[in-house]
């Protein structure tokens, strides 16, 4: 399947709200056209093996983590608050 | 390569974008490789990094050993304790899936933390690509450099 970031994440902003709620926080992989999770969790490396274990190839999902609506995204700082929260 | 930014909606008014709702975070799609996998993560695109870094999970899907990588503590800015990072080359690759891929070897960083997004920085990234950020379009172009040598596929 042809990836197309562009029209990967197009999807991804439209996905709808009220499912998305339900994926605040977590690590999630999502389909190669953005409009369908195929696993999630709280920890990436489940995700993966989850993926794996539907027998979808690892490089036809997009890894990522879905931020809570008002979390703001300080790049790095990122580096820091996981470091404090160990 | 075009990046779109991927649009993400608060809930409340955010005061920095005079009340607006909508976030638009310059996040791309990387292909990481290694001698035991590939997979695709989104990554950030952070002018402000020094350095490419990856969460440790990413090393153990690609099958890349970190007991042999390079380790080196990365002082975070007004921090007092630094942060141990351990440093291996893995591959890279990025793709407009139209017209553009761009495949490249990369010294990237992985850390014991759990790093919510990859940080694609100026070593290993963002040196070998001239970037500009088009904040009305929200979007980001990505054009190689004469540093670049890795592979237009």
């Amino acid at each position: 399947m042809n990836f197309v970031p562009e029209e990967h994440y197009r999807n991804r902003a439209q996905f709808p709200q009220a499912e998305l709620a339900k994926f605040y926080g977590k690590e999630v992989a999502w389909s190669l056209d953005g409009t369908r999770i195929v696993a999630s969790g709280d920890d990436p490396r489940t995700v993966c093996a989850a993926v794996q274990k539907a027998g979808v190839p690892s490089d036809e999902v997009v890894l990522g983590y879905v931020p809570f609506p008002d979390e703001v995204v300080l790049g790095g700082a990122w580096l820091a608050e996981a470091e404090d929260a160990k | 390569v075009r990046v779109a930014y991927l649009a993400g909606k608060a809930r409340t008014p955010q005061p920095s974008l005079r009340g607006g709702l909508v976030r638009y975070r310059p996040i791309i799609a990387v292909r990481v490789s290694g001698p035991g996998g590939t997979w695709i993560l989104d990554g950030l695109l952070d002018s402000g990094s020094d350095d490419t870094i990856f969460p440790e999970w990413v090393a153990a899907m690609i099958g890349v050993d970190l007991t042999i990588a390079v380790e080196h503590d990365i002082q975070l800015a007004g921090r007092g304790k630094p942060l141990r990072c351990r440093f291996l080359p893995i591959t890279l690759r990025i793709t407009d899936g139209i017209q553009e891929t761009y495949e490249w070897e990369a010294v990237a960083g992985f850390v014991a933390v759990p790093l919510r997004c990859p940080l694609l920085g100026q070593a290993g990234f963002l040196e070998y690509f001239d970037l500009t950020f088009q904040g009305a379009d929200h979007s980001a172009l990505l054009s190689p450099n004469p540093t670049f040598a890795g592979k237009r596929i």
